[in-house]
């Protein structure tokens, strides 16, 4: 095993076997299956919001064919290229902290970590323009505009106060109890993409939607903040650990015999990335 | 060497005796900080102890508050005096579920024993297991500070719209449930990965004790299942901090989703909960009728068959809620099939016994009351899965009779016959054997007289979460508040003879049922390290060499050489 | 044993009461069949460990008797047979199922809304009722929704319940086969007055089946002299059918809601009402009618204080229609009439049997009004 050069002269310092296991063997397997069965977990808590998502397209795509278009499509695709150049970063600190190679662990590390840095700043700037615009979940819904690309005969009728849902009855004085009795039905006419909504796109090409908002937009958003959000959380929570194996790093801990840390760190971070890459088509590529 | 241990004082003797991972280290900082899954387990035991009697006293002023059919406690044309009760079966569900039921025989028993009966020296992240334990304490706390805000009121199963609407203090106590969640999750990690890969040479799969095998459907369940209704319980919150419409109607969501998200998880649950009841029941039903498990194969891959055809399952709860046909049609038929691995497992218990030598003490009496009371749970289990008597049954009293047959019946009472069977190596004391089995009458009697004329009640139609209801009712409801008070008796009773024996009980051998899995080899207590020379791994359940001691008072493995036949 | 259970509902067995409509009749034969199935699985399970026990007992420590440790073919038997038997049972309940799933095309439907914590029954004919009210031997389609959280209806003598969800529609049918009242519970646990959600469901023969439902379709005439009653009598009783009289009490007594007696020309204290309203007793009767009838239909617009806004709205129960508008105008008259009256004895400001107060000029007559419809503004002396 040939002692590659590295910052401060030493490597594989973080090593230990712990007191429990028998070989190191043993102990990097456990951690390995660990990891795995983890990142199992994160799976099953995504899918859960990717099985809401298709109920919901599936019984109105309408809703998503209409308010996916208020996403900026290059933005989540810069966030995607972003998040693929990540993981390709990660992978190469792990096969640097497997070389020994300290001062390239440590470059890659930190260069994926300002990935994720980007990709979180073109998720606010999203964000805020969501704010701003008034897109956001619920009650909370009053769009400023109709989405680019949309052809909306005339703007949606809305109570002077906020009401999300299709029909809304005036809000009371004091903000609460509307009477729920004449609560809508989710939307106009049979779910899904109709006859005229057909006959509209034929007559203009160009606009993605024609025809007047669709009943209970909110309910995109509420999906779309859920699903990033959940999603930004557990890219904050990656980009922890890879500063906390950073600074592990720069102290020369990892090397041949160790670098396990590392390489469990790197599989979260891909799995970040994946959800990212489902994430990406289905909220803004929706056709 | 250092100085002779002493025995700590909460013990209550200064004589002096073997180290043991009770003496090893002293002080508050040695528990708090512990990595040693044995202590690790003895914390949750306490936890869990003193959750289940937050629970219980819960459930009592339920039973008081049934005792007429105006009620006792809550009454008045005023509706808002039976939130109250609404607030206490809520909690009660939740508390027993979250706190009690769940974490359980793995959390108390399981970290216990596990690494003891692979002849490991832990479990494979024991700094994992301490987070465990403190998230459990986190959540336990979140959910007590809910009860301290205002209580919740919803039901613990917080369907939508209602538990999205109550101005009660659902979110701490649904985060609290999140919490537990990892908690639940980590548990279920670490027991994958000790049983994948620290099993001793000449332990091959089918040469695990049953109970591992239990504990591993449950833990393939535990991280499966689990981050679903972490999902669920993050979008209700949303849902209530910021409407976010999911579930919510009157934005277009659908409240039915809520109900499959959750019950994806709850389903499930059910099955974390019972299946390492089972591995228990299989452990003492072995060294009791000190016979091989009969049918072992069958018995250890139907608990795998269990909790996957537990997944599948998960609809049944919802029959008339608004699902479609079809999919009731699906859920029941997969529901009828979800009992047989069960039945399976009752037909090799009985068979063990066949030609065994049984011995009725205090675990093995649990045993047979978990023969009883199962049957009664999981065969009316039948009634709630065909569609035609769901829609007469559902909601009713039949289910809560049902429900409470298989998880105390079935998860409670072998819990409490684990406690009683390792007790003596947890303590290395031995607790009083006739009290113990006068207290497991008491219990099933106490327990039968609660429940089953709650079966009664359902069939004729009283519905369930009802603090008032009508008159003709009320003679069920007082017979069961009778039985309530029984089985607080005998509970209380178990937990006097068994404070009792930490401070007089006998000393105890190190195998003084004469089982034959691993964790009776050390001594009881066992030391900080569990196996100082790595054990022997012989095939399970084999009884043949382990003959009584008299002066050891305890049982001993016969070196095979002596064997004369 | 069994006679030793109290006698608790007339002609009815241990487990089940009398089946009362031709579902239930299916429904307890499946019972019954999955009943003496499970009992004999259980007493065979505890027989043999009761026997086990017994003939198995350790007679000294280390004794050993040397049983058999596995079977293949038993093993086969033993899950076999449950699990033919477990099939069975699903082919019983599927098929009642599939009958309980597929309303007669013939069927009456009666519209079920359910609101916290109230359900309510409207007929074909218009009629509303808070009773569910059916016809012997004729099937029923209910039609549930909810205006608020889910509910669910419960008829245990018909074996059937449903849940009412908000936002959709869902369906359930039967056909009573015994006359009789019966309770009607609702079973999806749905806040503070879940215990208190129940009514009756009234098996009636069809001359009154139909005399309750053409009386219920016009509650503003008399039964039996067919001439219109005062209009707060029939507030009266829609105080008690529209559970209005479980936060309302008429009597002074403290509830979640201010108590109706006094209530008109109280001075009032809000919590939350329009920058600058007030209600005293000096304002006149148009004032305090309207205040009246916005809190029924929007309770939110104004709140008193010391009370919660918990009140649901009941926008759609009392207004649409000249017929509704009616129903809203006799409860206001019945408040009026609580307690109103001066140290002579005579009311201070109207004498609730003569002619109402209006709602809107402007709403049309319909068939459903027998009685002429109201006049304008003011109240009339005698």
């Amino acid at each position: 095993m040939t002692d590659a050069t590295n910052v401060a002269g030493h490597h594989d310092e973080g090593w230990h076997l712990a007191h429990h296991f028998e070989t190191p063997a043993q102990q990097f397997e456990s951690g390995k299956l660990g990891i795995w069965l983890f990142l199992t977990t994160e799976i099953l808590l995504f899918s859960g919001l990717f099985c809401a998502y298709a109920v919901y397209r599936a019984n109105h795509p309408e809703i998503f064919a209409y308010a996916h278009l208020y996403l900026s499509k290059s933005l989540g695709a810069l966030n995607t290229v972003v998040l693929i150049f990540s993981s390709f970063t990660m992978a190469a600190a792990v096969r640097a902290a497997q070389l020994g190679q300290t001062r390239w662990q440590v470059r890659l590390l930190a260069l994926t970590l300002v990935c994720g840095f980007a990709f979180l700043g073109v998720k606010s700037v999203e964000y805020q323009a969501k704010w701003k615009e008034g897109l956001l979940a619920g009650r909370a819904y009053q769009p400023a505009a109709p989405p680019h690309g949309a052809v909306v005969p005339e703007p949606p009728q809305r109570a002077e106060s906020a009401t999300g849902a299709a029909g809304g009855q005036p809000e009371s004085a004091g903000g609460m109890k509307l009477d729920k009795s004449t609560i809508a039905p989710a939307a106009v006419g049979r779910p899904g993409l109709s006859e005229k909504w057909l006959q509209g796109k034929a007559a203009h090409p160009d606009g993605h939607w024609v025809g007047p908002e669709p009943n209970n937009v909110q309910l995109f958003f509420g999906i779309y903040f859920a699903m990033t959000g959940l999603h930004g959380v557990h890219v904050l929570a990656g980009m922890a650990a890879i500063a906390w194996v950073l600074v592990r790093a720069r102290r020369g801990e990892f090397g041949p015999k160790y670098f396990s840390p590392v390489d469990f760190t790197g599989l979260y971070w891909h799995l970040v990335d994946l959800v990212w890459i489902f994430l990406f088509p289905l909220l803004y590529l929706i056709h | 060497m250092t100085a002779i241990p002493t025995e700590p004082r909460f013990l209550g003797g200064l004589a002096p005796r073997e180290d043991n991972y009770l003496t090893h280290q002293a002080g508050i900082g040695s528990w708090v900080f512990t990595l040693d899954h044995k202590r690790i387990g003895v914390m949750y035991l306490v936890a869990i102890l003193v959750a289940f009697l937050l629970g219980g006293i819960f459930a009592l002023l339920i039973r008081v508050q049934l005792l007429r059919p105006e009620g006792l406690l809550f009454h008045g044309s005023d509706l808002s005096v039976y939130k109250t009760y609404n607030q206490l079966f809520t909690l009660h569900g939740a508390v027993m579920i979250f706190l009690v039921l769940i974490p359980g025989v793995p959390g108390a028993l399981g970290n216990f024993v596990l690494p003891l009966m692979l002849g490991a020296k832990d479990v494979a992240f024991p700094r994992l297991n301490l987070w465990s334990f403190y998230l459990y304490v986190l959540g336990a706390l979140l959910a007590l500070a809910s009860i301290l805000i205002g209580a919740v009121d919803t039901g613990w199963t917080f369907y939508t719209p209602y538990a999205a609407q109550t101005n009660t203090a659902v979110i701490p106590l649904v985060f609290g449930a999140f919490i537990l969640g990892f908690s639940s999750i980590f548990t279920g990690m670490n027991f994958i990965v000790t049983i994948h890969k620290m099993r001793p040479a000449g332990m091959t799969w089918f040469r695990m004790p049953l109970l591992l095998w239990s504990l591993y459907a449950t833990a393939i369940i535990q991280i499966m299942a689990t981050p679903v209704l972490g999902i669920t319980l993050l979008l209700l919150i949303l849902e209530r901090l910021f409407q976010l419409g999911i579930f919510d109607p009157y934005f277009g969501g659908d409240p039915l989703l809520f109900q499959h998200f959750f019950w994806f998880y709850s389903h499930p649950a059910v099955y974390i909960m019972i299946l390492p009841a089972m591995g228990v029941m299989s452990e003492v039903i072995a060294t009791f009728s000190r016979r091989e498990i009969f049918g072992y194969r069958f018995v250890a891959l139907s608990s795998i068959a269990i909790a996957v055809i537990g997944f599948f399952v998960w609809g049944h709860h919802m029959f008339p809620n608004g699902q479609s046909g079809p999919l009731n049609t699906i859920f029941s038929g997969l529901t009828m099939l979800v009992a047989l691995p069960s039945a399976v497992k009752v037909w090799n218990w009985l068979a063990t016994m066949y030609k065994g030598s049984i011995s009725l003490q205090t675990p093995m009496c649990y045993s047979l009351a978990f023969f009883f009371l199962f049957a009664i749970g999981g065969l009316t289990g039948l009634f709630l899965a065909s569609l035609s008597t769901n829609f007469h049954l559902h909601d009713t009293y039949f289910v809560v009779a049902h429900f409470h047959y298989v998880m105390i019946g079935g998860t409670m009472f072998m819990f409490i016959a684990g406690l009683h069977y390792w007790w003596p190596k947890m303590t290395g004391r031995m607790f009083n054997d006739a009290l113990g089995r006068l207290a497991c009458l008491l219990l099933f009697v106490g327990f039968n007289v609660t429940f089953f004329p709650q079966f009664l009640m359902g069939t004729h139609g009283m519905p369930r979460r009802y603090a008032v209801y009508k008159p003709e009712f009320q003679p069920y409801h007082v017979l069961s508040t009778i039985g309530g008070f029984l089985q607080f008796a005998a509970l209380v009773l178990i937990a006097g003879y068994l404070v009792h024996s930490l401070y007089r009980g006998r000393r105890a051998a190190a195998n003084p049922w004469g089982g034959s899995t691993l964790e009776w080899t050390c001594s009881s207590p066992p030391p900080h390290d569990n196996f100082p020379t790595p054990p022997v791994v012989r095939a399970p359940y084999d009884h043949k060499h382990l003959l009584w001691n008299e002066t050891l008072g305890g049982y001993e493995w016969q070196p095979v050489e002596n064997e004369t036949r | 044993m069994m006679d030793m259970l109290p006698h608790l509902f007339a002609d009815s067995g241990v487990w089940l009461g009398p089946p009362a409509s031709t579902s239930a009749e299916q429904h307890d034969v499946v019972f019954y069949t999955v009943l003496y199935i499970s009992a004999f699985f259980f007493f065979l399970v505890v027989t043999l460990m009761l026997v086990f026990i017994v003939v198995y007992r350790r007679r000294k420590p280390g004794e050993d008797r040397g049983g058999p440790t596995h079977n293949t073919p038993l093993e086969i038997i033993w899950t076999g047979i449950p699990l033919v038997v477990v099939l069975v049972i699903f082919v019983l309940g599927f098929r009642g199922f599939l009958d309980i799933d597929t309303p007669p095309s013939d069927a009456t439907v009666i519209d079920v809304e359910a609101r916290q914590w109230a359900f309510s029954f409207t007929y074909p004919n218009g009629a509303v009722s808070e009773r569910l009210i059916l016809q012997i031997d004729q099937p029923v389609v209910l039609q549930l929704h909810s205006v608020d959280v889910l509910h669910s209806l419960y008829i245990p003598a018909f074996r059937m319940q449903r849940n009412a969800i908000p936002g959709r529609t869902t369906e359930m049918w039967f056909q009573p086969t015994k006359l009789g009242t019966y309770h009607v519970f609702c079973t999806q646990y749905c806040g503070d007055g879940h215990a208190l959600m129940t009514t009756e469901a009234q098996v009636v023969d069809a001359a009154g089946y139909s005399a309750q439902l053409a009386q219920l379709a016009n509650i503003f005439v008399d039964p039996g002299t067919r001439q219109p009653l005062p209009y707060a009598q029939v507030g009266e009783r829609l105080y008690k059918s529209s559970g209005c009289a479980q936060c309302h009490s008429a009597d002074g007594s403290v509830g979640q809601g201010p108590t109706w007696q006094g209530l008109f020309k109280r001075d009032q204290k809000f919590a939350v009402a329009p920058a600058g309203y007030t209600l005293t007793a000096a304002d006149d009767d148009a004032r305090w009618e309207e205040y009246l009838r916005e809190s029924i239909v929007d309770p939110g617009a104004k709140v008193v204080q010391g009370y919660q806004n918990v009140m649901p709205a009941y926008a759609s129960q009392f207004g649409g229609s000249a017929y509704k508008e009616k129903k809203l105008a006799a409860i206001v008259e019945y408040i009026k009439s609580l307690d109103n009256h001066g140290p002579d004895g005579q009311p201070k400001y109207y004498r609730p049997q003569e002619s109402p107060q209006t709602p809107s000029a402007a709403a049309p007559a319909t068939a459903e009004d027998n009685s002429a419809p109201p006049s304008t503004q003011g109240k009339t002396e005698p």
